[in-house]
């Protein structure tokens, strides 16, 4: 039996990792990027200087060895599904048996052939982190484009580095794109306080590059120019299927899968940013570019792959997480962009600092729905078991307290948000 | 007075050009800054400790000169004689982790466990390891650090102290139940409740030095399988000497003065043969409480416990020392080798170079016994929110004790390791809030811990 995995993200490796612990199946991965399986959220800490290279290494180099999985460095050319073959751009040739498709996502693009541009990239890959080291000292004026994770990210290390930059945000707010209005509003509140050039509402119309074909300025729809001889574009990323195009695998926006994580062709899976789940539950997006989703999905299809009446694939309650600058942020269920148009929501703000807490819940059947907070830790058990209780929006503000995953002697806030309900009852 | 000022400034200034990038600065990443800070402390140890005269050190009542001269006035005012070496070294370790401590609190500020944890290793540094001992002296009584308990003060239980504790009346007395009941009593008990933190990164002296001015140098220490070996290999076997010395030096008080005492020779011997016996016991019975330890551990315990016990019987009823030591040659050696090289000169020399726990994750016996304790008899750990990991490794890189917390934390287990200081700073470095520092009860389900 031969697994072949194309893709060294967390996916990729949550497979092989979940698979060894469960048979000695022959496991080869095979990746385009590194031969170390490095942890991608961390790349940033790398350029911080706060880690080496070596340091967000998440499992110790000796562990494929070790392991007995082999990591092929190529690229795949083709898939061809009636041999069961992958062909290599080195000219080899994997035969599989169960093949996994975790090639993850690549950044979307402006439209506006920018990446035939010099001194355009996107923070991504190991190789966006090596070019940016490269380029970081010649900078004079950079601009970060796209209001998402990665482009605070690329501020803060701008910041660090003392590299002038503009931020181009497309929203309102920071973030209004995934965040309700007031916790967008604070962060952008945030954000700003950090004296950072942040410009909303602008969509970049088109670049001027020199005769080296240099990227020099850049131009928003309000006529603005600003000088820029570096730009960063991070406005989101999409599936990463194009070694998929000449096959007969079924794809959409991503590969499209079914309740096994199987694509229309039986003995090849998909898992992670490059997938497309059409089964997705209520308020989840078909496409979930996230490392833990990555990772969820890893660990189904290395327990299920070898079975021959795999479970089907549970997505479990939404979570997720993220840090802008010092600022913390959690999810936990669903948190619509606008709660209050459907649902009821508690919302609670600290009046100096930057905390806040909101709970969602159904209006009609009380039930609690998620939550969201800013500068503060909730228990995740604690939030899931809520949710999937289905706990009463006045038995999870009594409970409350048992959610606090903040770090010894830190001040409380449940009180605050008791009292907020309350009066928003009467 | 602005001197201080202007370095404690420059120390900040420091800080603010170290925060990011402690890989790219040459005094945290082993650079030549760090290299020539190392070799400044360690000669300075050395000096200090060893050639005292050369700091301007009076010899043979002779006053003293240079920079020792220039803490005269300061000794004077808190007890009445001129400066000493030991003067000089307290004074100055005192001034440091005052100066450092403020940094580390400004540092992390928004972080309360941080503020508070190191306000109480300032406070006790300040009033039980400077100022009350001085106080003590000048009251021509037995000085003593109220904090320093026995393994780590290895010369709690040496002949000269019990005698001096002894000869001092009910404030001896007192001294000397103080110190029996912090290391058999006061730790166990709290150790139980908080983990070993409330010593090592709340009271413990080292642990202050290690936490304030040690701080910018945390991400040196080694956090591979390979190290985590070594320090198994040699902080237990330290623990292992400091009990044999404290039992040779013990039995040859006790042989001096046989009946002198309430406790004799003969209580003594008694008790010590039915201690070695619990630890045997508790070894053969193995279950609960000591599930972690593997067969091999558990073998050599046993094994080792029992040749102990029948050289022991051997040597007394030959009425020989102790297993036939020479106390005085081994004080001397572990003086000289733990006490002064191992503690001193390598445990703060080599900060800019392993990190700021040396000593105490490779040399302590008081981590050591605090640290087993922590892993079968404590209700702390560290827990691990949820599947939230990203493996970033920031908790790993920055654990001062070079502890791998990622390899746990990205499994989702809870964190229960006996090296473990409890200083929260993987809690506080983790992008996601994945870690909490927990020390409530346990409720244990399905062989896991649950909340």
């Amino acid at each position: 039996m031969h697994i072949v995995i194309i893709g060294f993200g967390i996916s990729g490796v949550s497979v092989a990792k979940t698979l060894r612990e469960q048979s000695n199946a022959d496991i080869t991965i095979v990746t385009s990027e590194s031969k170390s399986f490095f942890s991608r959220p961390a790349l940033m800490y790398v350029y911080l200087g706060k880690m080496r290279f070596q340091d967000i290494l998440p499992m110790p180099s000796d562990y494929w060895e070790k392991n007995n999985i082999k990591v092929v460095l190529a690229a795949v050319e083709a898939i061809d599904s009636d041999k069961q073959q992958v062909v290599l751009d080195d000219g080899s040739i994997l035969s599989y048996d169960k093949l996994v498709i975790a090639t993850g996502s690549v950044p979307r693009s402006l439209g506006l052939n920018e990446h035939n541009l010099g001194g355009v990239q996107g923070f991504y890959s190991l190789q966006d982190l090596l070019l940016l080291q490269k380029s970081a000292k010649n900078i004079r004026h950079a601009a970060i484009i796209g209001g998402g994770l990665i482009g605070v990210e690329l501020a803060e290390m701008f910041l660090s580095t003392g590299i002038s930059f503009t931020f181009w945000v497309r929203e309102k707010w920071f973030g209004s794109n995934f965040l309700p209005e007031e916790e967008a509003q604070l962060v952008t509140h945030y954000l700003k306080n950090k004296k950072i050039d942040i410009r909303f509402e602008r969509e970049i119309t088109h670049f001027d590059a020199n005769e080296f074909g240099q990227v020099t300025s850049l131009h928003s729809q309000i006529g603005e120019r600003v000088d820029t001889d570096y730009v960063c574009v991070c406005i989101g990323v999409k599936p990463n299927i194009n070694c998929l195009e000449n096959t007969n695998i079924h794809t959409n926006h991503g590969v499209l899968v079914n309740a096994c994580l199987q694509t229309n062709i039986p003995s090849i899976y998909a898992v992670g940013d490059c997938v497309e789940y059409v089964e997705s539950s209520f308020g989840r997006k078909s496409v979930e570019t996230l490392w833990y989703t990555g990772k969820r999905m890893g660990d189904y299809v290395g327990r299920n792959i070898l079975l021959d009446h795999p479970q089907r694939y549970h997505q479990g309650i939404f979570f997720n997480s993220a840090k802008f600058f010092d600022l913390e942020y959690q999810i936990y269920g669903h948190v619509p962009v606008s709660p209050e148009e459907i649902y009821g929501s508690v919302f609670w703000k600290h009046p100096q600092k930057d905390k806040s807490i909101r709970l969602v819940y159904d209006t009609v059947s009380d039930e609690f729905l998620g939550c969201c907070v800013l500068g503060i830790r909730f228990r995740q058990e604690v939030c899931e078991k809520w949710i999937t209780e289905k706990w009463k929006i006045t038995e999870v503000l009594h409970a409350l307290p048992t959610a606090n995953f903040d770090s010894e002697f830190s001040a409380r806030f449940e009180m605050e948000l008791l009292n907020i309900y309350n009066n928003k009852i009467i | 007075m602005t001197s201080i000022l202007k370095w404690s400034q420059w120390m900040l200034s420091l800080e603010v050009k170290n925060e990011k990038g402690v890989w790219f600065n040459s005094l945290s990443n082993r650079g030549i800054v760090g290299w020539l800070l190392a070799l400044f402390l360690s000669f300075g140890y050395i000096t200090l400790y060893f050639f005292p005269q050369w700091l301007g050190l009076g010899q043979k009542g002779m006053p003293n000169t240079g920079f020792i001269a220039w803490f005269d006035q300061i000794s004077i005012f808190f007890n009445g004689s001129v400066a000493s070496q030991w003067f000089v070294y307290g004074f100055l370790y005192t001034l440091i982790i005052l100066l450092m401590g403020i940094k580390f609190i400004i540092k992390y500020k928004n972080n309360n466990y941080q503020v508070i944890r190191t306000l109480s290793l300032l406070f006790f540094q300040l009033c039980f390891a400077f100022i009350i001992p001085e106080i003590m002296a000048s009251l021509n009584q037995p000085a003593m650090d109220l904090k320093n308990m026995w393994p780590l003060n290895y010369y709690f239980f040496f002949d000269w102290n019990i005698k001096k504790l002894l000869s001092s009346g009910y404030f001896g007395l007192f001294l000397m139940f103080w110190g029996l009941a912090l290391t058999f009593i006061i730790s166990p008990v709290l150790t139980y409740f908080y983990g070993k933190r409330w010593y090592c990164s709340w009271v413990c002296g080292c642990g202050g030095l290690a936490e304030t001015a040690g701080d910018p140098f945390r991400h040196l220490s080694d956090n591979s399988e390979t190290a985590w070996k070594w320090e198994r290999r040699i902080i237990y076997p330290v623990l292992f000497i400091v009990c044999l010395m404290t039992l040779a030096i013990l039995d040859s008080f006790f042989r001096k003065n046989p009946a002198t005492y309430w406790i004799t020779f003969s209580h003594f011997k008694i008790i010590i043969l039915l201690l070695l016996a619990g630890i045997i016991a508790l070894a053969l019975w193995n279950k609960g409480w000591l599930k972690g330890i593997s067969t091999f551990g558990k073998w050599s315990i046993i094994s080792l416990g029992v040749v102990l016990f029948m050289g022991i019987i051997f040597s007394w009823s030959y009425n020989k020392p102790v297993l036939w030591i020479n106390a005085l040659k081994l004080r001397e050696w572990y003086g000289f080798y733990v006490g002064a090289i191992f503690s001193g000169i390598i445990g703060v020399g080599f900060y800019p170079l392993m990190g700021s726990r040396v000593w105490c994750r490779f040399g302590c016996p008081m981590a050591a016994i605090l640290g087993i304790q922590q892993r079968f008899f404590s209700r702390f750990r560290i827990t691990v929110n949820g599947g939230q990991c990203i493996s970033c490794g920031n908790c790993s890189t920055y654990c001062e004790m070079g502890i791998d917390v990622r390899s746990y934390a990205q499994k989702g287990e809870n964190i229960v390791r006996s090296s473990c200081v409890g200083c929260g700073i993987c809690a506080e470095v983790c992008p996601r809030g994945v870690l909490k520092l927990e020390n409530g009860p346990l409720f244990v389900e399905d062989g896991k811990i649950k909340f």
